[in-house]
Order: C-alpha cells, then sequence, then structure tokens
C-alpha cells in the first residue's frame, strides 16, 4: 500500500516537473517551417484526466483472463483479398524501390538547396511519418516491400513472398543502432536537410543493410533493420495482417500487441524511439529554446546529443523503475517483465508520433507533391505540380489540436489495455491488478508529458 | 539458374548507372536557386563579364583607361539589385579575385584588387569599397545600373579589350514602399516585371488590428524577438535592423527582405496562417522571433 501511494506521488511529481519545465511548442524535426499551435489547456486537462481515470477503471472493470491473443485471431478475409493485397503489396515494392533510387540519387546529385531537393522531405516527412502510419494499417507490410528486401531477394534468387522465422517484435542491436542514427540525424544534428548529409546516411544505412540482406538472408533485415522492426512493431497493432496461412486476415486493432515476442534489444528500441520523439517535443519548449539559443553548427550538435541523450535515459528510467517495482510485486526478474510489458509502449510511442508529425504530413506532405514533380531540381515539372503552393488551411488548427489529444488519449487507453491483458495471463487476478500499479504510473507519466510538450503555459 | 542471378545483378546495376547518368546531368542548377533569389527586384541582369562587342564600344569612351588583367584567376563581379522595403535600391555586386583595397585607393594598381564604379545610366555616381550599397530612390522609369571592378588608380579591369563589369536594369516606380508581400513564392520570380508598386495594405481595410515587431541584431545577438502572439488577421509589419547584411525570412508566409548593415528592413503582411512561425536570418540561420498566431 506504502508503495503504491510512493508510486502515484512519484508520477505526480514528474506530471509537475512537467508543468513547470515544459511551456510551448513547436518541434524542429528535419524539416518544416511551421509549429502547431500550443493546445488549449481544458483540452490537455480533459485529456489527462481521461486517461487517468481510465487507467484505473480498467483495473476493476477489465477482464480477468486474457483475451487479446483469442482476439487477434480475427477473420480471414479470404483468398481474392490476399491476392488483391499481394498484387498491391509486388506493386508497392517495385514503386519502393524506384522511388528510394530516385530519392538518394537526387540526395547526392540534386541541388543542394533543402528546400528544393525532394530528399530531406521524402524522408523526414513521406517515409518516416507515412511507414509508421501504414503500417499500423497494414501489418509488416514494410517487411515485404523494403527496397533492401527487394535486392537481396534478387541476388540471392528467392521469392519475394517467403516465410519469416523471425518471431514479430524481435530486434537485434543493429536495429537500435540504426533507428537510433536516424532520429540523432532527424533530431539533434544541425543540418538534418542538407541533402548531402542526408546521402551520406541513406548510403551508409542501404550499404550496411543491403550487405547484410546479402550475406545473411532476409530475416537478417527483419532484426536489423530499424526501419523494419519499428514497422513490424506497429503492424502488431495493425487491423489488417497476415495469418499464419499467408492469408489476408482482419482484427480488432491493437489487440495483435498481445502476440508480440520482444526480447531485450526491442526493449531498447521502443525506448529510444519514445524517447527521441519526446526529446522532439522539448526542443519546442523555451527552457530548451534557452538552452540552444545563440548555439549553431556542431556545438548545437553536441548540446542535442546530450539532451537527447537525457531525455532517452529519463524515459528509459522511468519505465524499468516501473518495471523494477513490478519485478518485485510478483518475484520476477526485472529485465524479464521490461520485456513483458514493452508492447504497451508501442501505441504510446505511436501515439507520440502522431501528435507531432500529424500536421508535418498535411503540410509538409504538400511540399513533396510539389517536389515530386521536379526531384533533381532541373526545372521539371513531370506531374504539373511545380506551381502548387503549399495549402496552410488545409485543416484547421482546432482539428489539429483534436487529432493529437485523441490519439495520445487513445494511445493510452491501448497501452494500458495490452499490459493488463499481459499482467492477467502472468498471474491471478489479484497478483495481476497489483503488478500494474508501476506500470500504470509509468503510462500515466507518459501520457500526461506527452500532453504537457502540447501545451502551452 | 545462376545466369538468371547475373542478370538480376545486371539489371540492377543498369538502373543505378541511368539513374546516376539522369542526376549527373543535374548538376547545372537552376540561378534563381542559388541565388537566393531577391524577390523583390524588378530586375534583369547581365553578369558579361565577358561583355558584348557593342557595350564595350558604349563604355570605351565613357573612360580613358583600361587596364588589362595578366594575372589569374581573372576578376569578374555580379551585380543583384533589389528595392529596399522603404526607399531606393539595395546593391549587392560581388567582386570574386578582386579584393577590397580602400587603403590603396589612388595609387599604384595591384593585382587582383582595387574597388568598383558604380554607374547610373551612364552617370558614375559612386566609388564601391564593399559588396553592398543603398542607392537613393531614382526618378520613375527604367535605369541602367552598372558596376564595374577598378585597378586602384582607376583604371577598369579588362579582359581581352572588354571590360569587366556587370549590368542590371531597374524600374523606379511611383510609390516610395515597394511591397515585398506580393511575393509568396520563389517560383514567381519570372513575374516580378509586373510588379506596379501597389502595396498590400488595401486589401486589409482600415478595421483590422496592426501590430509591430521591431527586431535589431547587434554582434549576433537578437533583441526584441523572442515569442510573439498574434492574432490571427493582423496586419503585421516586422521591422529589422541587423549589423550584418542577410535576408529576412519569415517561414510559411515566405516573405524576404534583404537586409543591408544598419538599416532597417520591413516586412509588412496580414497574419493569416495560423500556426508557430519561425523568422530567421536567412543566410546566418540565426533566429530572430517565432509568431504565434492564433
Amino acid at each position: 500500500m506504502r508503495l503504491r501511494r510512493a508510486i502515484v506521488i512519484g508520477g505526480l511529481a514528474v506530471a509537475a516537473a512537467g508543468v513547470t519545465l515544459f511551456a510551448g511548442a513547436a518541434g524542429a524535426h528535419g524539416v518544416g517551417s511551421r509549429g502547431d499551435l500550443p493546445l488549449p489547456v481544458w483540452q490537455v486537462v480533459w485529456g489527462a484526466a481521461i486517461a487517468v481515470v481510465v487507467s484505473f477503471a480498467a483495473l476493476g472493470l477489465l477482464w480477468v483472463t486474457p483475451r487479446l491473443v483469442d482476439a487477434s485471431t480475427g477473420v480471414s478475409l479470404g483468398a481474392r483479398a490476399t491476392r488483391t493485397i499481394d498484387w498491391l503489396e509486388l506493386a508497392t515494392r517495385v514503386f519502393v524501390l524506384g522511388a528510394s533510387a530516385v530519392i538518394v540519387t537526387a540526395a547526392w546529385f540534386g541541388t543542394d538547396n533543402a528546400a528544393v531537393n525532394i530528399s530531406p522531405i521524402a524522408v523526414f516527412v513521406i517515409f518516416w511519418v507515412g511507414l509508421q502510419v501504414a503500417s499500423a494499417v497494414v501489418g509488416g507490410f514494410w517487411t515485404r516491400v523494403n527496397p533492401f528486401d527487394t535486392i537481396a531477394a534478387a541476388v540471392r534468387r528467392e521469392r519475394f513472398e517467403q516465410p519469416s522465422a523471425v518471431p514479430a517484435g524481435r530486434a537485434a542491436p543493429l536495429a537500435v543502432i540504426s533507428i537510433g542514427a536516424f532520429l540523432w540525424l532527424e533530431l539533434a544534428y544541425h543540418s538534418p536537410a542538407d541533402p548531402r548529409v542526408l546521402a551520406l546516411w541513406l548510403s551508409i544505412h542501404s550499404a550496411v543493410m543491403i550487405g547484410g540482406g546479402v550475406r545473411y538472408g532476409r530475416d537478417w533485415l527483419r532484426l536489423n533493420d530499424g526501419f523494419v522492426v519499428l514497422a513490424s512493431l506497429l503492424g502488431a497493432m495493425a487491423p489488417l495482417y497476415r495469418r499464419p496461412d499467408g492469408r489476408v486476415g482482419l482484427r480488432l486493432p491493437f489487440t495483435g500487441l498481445s502476440r508480440l515476442e520482444p526480447d531485450r534489444w526491442t526493449v531498447g528500441f521502443v525506448l529510444v524511439v519514445l524517447g527521441s520523439t519526446t526529446f522532439d517535443g522539448i526542443e519546442g519548449v523555451d527552457v530548451w529554446a534557452e538552452i540552444i539559443a545563440g548555439r549553431s553548427g556542431w556545438e548545437l550538435t553536441v548540446v542535442n546529443t546530450i539532451g537527447m541523450a537525457w531525455v532517452v535515459a529519463a524515459v528509459a528510467a522511468v519505465y524499468h523503475t516501473a518495471s523494477w517495482f513490478t519485478a518485485r510485486l510478483t518475484q520476477r526478474a526485472q529485465p524479464d517483465v521490461a520485456e513483458d510489458f514493452v508492447a504497451s509502449l508501442v501505441p504510446i510511442m505511436f501515439a507520440y508520433a502522431i501528435a507531432h508529425y500529424f500536421s508535418l504530413f498535411v503540410f509538409e506532405g504538400q511540399n513533396f507533391i510539389i517536389q515530386a514533380s521536379d526531384p533533381y531540381g532541373e526545372g521539371w515539372n513531370l506531374f504539373g505540380t511545380q506551381d502548387n503552393t503549399v495549402d496552410f488551411l488545409l485543416v484547421s488548427t482546432a482539428l489539429i489540436a483534436w487529432v493529437q489529444v485523441v490519439s495520445i488519449v487513445v494511445g493510452h487507453i491501448a497501452g494500458v489495455t495490452v499490459a493488463h491483458d499481459r499482467a492477467v495471463e502472468r498471474h491471478d487476478a489479484a497478483l495481476a491488478i497489483r503488478s500494474q500499479y508501476p506500470m500504470l504510473a509509468a503510462m500515466v507519466a507518459y501520457t500526461v508529458v506527452g500532453l504537457l510538450l502540447l501545451l502551452n503555459a | 539458374m545462376k545466369h538468371r542471378s547475373f542478370l538480376a545483378r545486371l539489371g540492377a546495376f543498369a538502373v543505378g548507372i541511368a539513374l546516376f547518368g539522369a542526376a549527373c546531368s543535374s548538376s547545372t542548377e537552376p540561378a534563381a536557386v542559388e541565388a537566393g533569389a531577391d524577390p523583390t527586384a524588378t530586375v534583369t541582369t547581365t553578369d558579361d563579364t565577358t561583355a558584348d562587342p557593342v557595350a564595350t564600344d558604349g563604355h570605351q569612351h565613357q573612360h580613358g583607361e583600361m587596364l588589362e588583367v595578366t594575372w589569374s584567376p581573372v576578376p569578374t563581379v555580379t551585380l543583384d539589385v533589389s528595392a529596399d522595403p522603404i526607399s531606393g535600391w539595395n546593391i549587392h555586386a560581388v567582386p570574386t579575385g578582386h579584393r577590397f583595397a580602400p587603403e590603396h585607393a589612388s595609387t599604384e594598381p595591384i593585382d587582383g584588387e582595387g574597388h568598383m564604379h558604380l554607374y547610373v545610366d551612364g552617370v558614375k555616381v559612386a566609388r564601391l569599397y564593399g559588396e553592398w550599397f543603398h542607392l537613393p530612390a531614382l526618378e520613375p522609369g527604367d535605369h541602367e545600373l552598372r558596376v564595374e571592378l577598378s585597378a586602384n588608380n582607376h583604371s577598369v579591369l579588362a579582359v581581352d579589350g572588354t571590360m569587366i563589369d556587370a549590368t542590371t536594369t531597374v524600374t523606379e516606380t511611383a510609390g516610395e514602399l515597394v511591397p515585398m508581400d506580393d511575393v509568396n513564392d520563389m517560383d514567381d520570380m519570372d513575374d516580378m516585371d509586373d510588379m506596379d508598386g501597389t502595396d498590400d495594405m488595401g486589401d486589409v481595410g482600415d478595421m483590422s488590428a496592426t501590430q509591430e515587431i521591431v527586431i535589431t541584431v547587434a554582434g549576433g545577438s537578437v533583441t526584441g524577438g523572442g515569442r510573439q502572439d498574434v492574432d490571427l488577421g493582423t496586419e503585421l509589419t516586422v521591422r529589422v535592423v541587423s549589423d550584418t547584411a542577410d535576408e529576412v525570412h519569415v517561414h510559411g508566409y515566405d516573405l524576404f527582405a534583404e537586409l543591408v548593415p544598419d538599416m532597417a528592413s520591413e516586412i509588412v503582411f496580414v497574419a493569416e496562417l495560423p500556426g508557430v512561425w519561425e523568422i530567421e536570418l536567412e543566410n546566418s540561420g540565426l533566429a530572430l522571433a517565432e509568431i504565434v498566431v492564433s
């Protein structure tokens, strides 16, 4: 009982620290000129209140025997739908390969004007945000269409459709390193949109992944390419998924999270992504603006890197502390608990991404449509879109605010539900509920901080 | 089986080569992009370091001495002129291979140094010891601005008898204020010639609220910036004075104004795009302010 109180107080303290620290929000994520307006206070308060109430209600009201694994079986959509999706995936595979080649060559040889070259927005907006959204709808599609898989399959003379021996949710150390490198470039490096810098990163990442995929096989990519790992984690939330028989199935969103089989590197992976997105939010607050004021070049990079490392460490510390408490309550090893519950962070991680990148996608995505007509800055007008301008009134600020709050609250509820299901799977009802308090506190802390980062004081 | 793998590799290689080729041919970039665009200039520029013979003839009897360049690199000059937001013209003449040497002016020529002369409609109006110069407002109508490289002794530098200079035509309009906010997009640069000098303030209506942000940049530090709340629909004036030459950029609205050291530049626009927008110095990347438009 005393423990529980301590944890609740701890969570509130984190939240209070958040209130005093974070004021204002305008991201600085790779590209983009627009920052989102601060959320209205009432929206944040309501969002946080709903998240907290639902969390505790879930403990008492939710099922006491695990249900998500069964629910995640869903229904098969049959052979015809599967064939259609297969064709779509093949078309996407060809398109992705071609588009990747255009983007890499544009980054190397196109204009070095970051506002004109297509590669910054293609990578930081269309790919990075689009990959996450698409993965959350069509589970694991990136595993089957990513260009490295295509190249590896071609070189190894393998069929494109190939069953994977890698359980969903596994990660290798290189996956953490590769996603960390990308996030560092996006959020910490001082000139992320410089096409040549982007070209260098794209080439290194591609070389490593193609080399590994060709040498060690395509399952190697499923463990080592950070983007494939991320797509497969988010794909566990997707309503559309691949059933064991290869057919396409439809299931309730989020239920697939119960089937993830994470290992310790998955934990690191999720915490790095979650922490980095949090840092992206912190980059917009006044306190941080004062820290980096007047800094530029590599000095800025160093300060950003330290800041990013701190935030990732803080996010990780919250999670590991919570799992340590849960481990003590349930007399298990802390790393096992951390692995067990990391699936419940996936929807929160996704919600953070949506909250931070929705408007970026909507607005800067329009720039992509413009740039697609002239990817090399040659004065072409392939699709007749070159003279378009970005419509910054395409979606209202009210809609953006609602998307932000609703995504964070829904992500939180999904996370709590998955954690609850996992807990009752592991333990009898009474212990399961007690074991969840620390995790709940951690999730409430993430959600409240996530909301506060969107709030203007 | 073996040869299929080879074919696959060959195919990938061929695609790569084709794309590489396409990309390489793209290395000549549009000048507009490089020049970063001076959205205000009402200008047709001919940067003729190796000028056409007609112009040369015309120039030759305006001055006596020419000095043939015997050293390398052969100097060049480019000329970029933009309308000052308040009045007159900001002239940006950039020589290469030609050091400004005011300390040696009117002495013996030294290879690779000297100054420049500015001519308006064939009349010498100034000696330039730096890249930037503010030219007061001219009579309404078209004017030819010309900058030539000059040796210390005021001889005009020439290559094969052709003087090294750059010429631009500007159109002075009747109004004093040339609106920066006519220009929303770098792509509009081609349309610059029809700028008619009418300002945008008519669109706003007299009832609109107005707001002014005054920013001073000195020694790399910014005063008057920071985060500023602006109501949607306000007519906003952003006035910037800096001790460095640069360009002010209001993001999103994509408005630009050239900055001449210690001269105020103004951007006037209606804040009609909600969101948080950065105002920064385009070349140095220094953040000046953020406007929170809501």
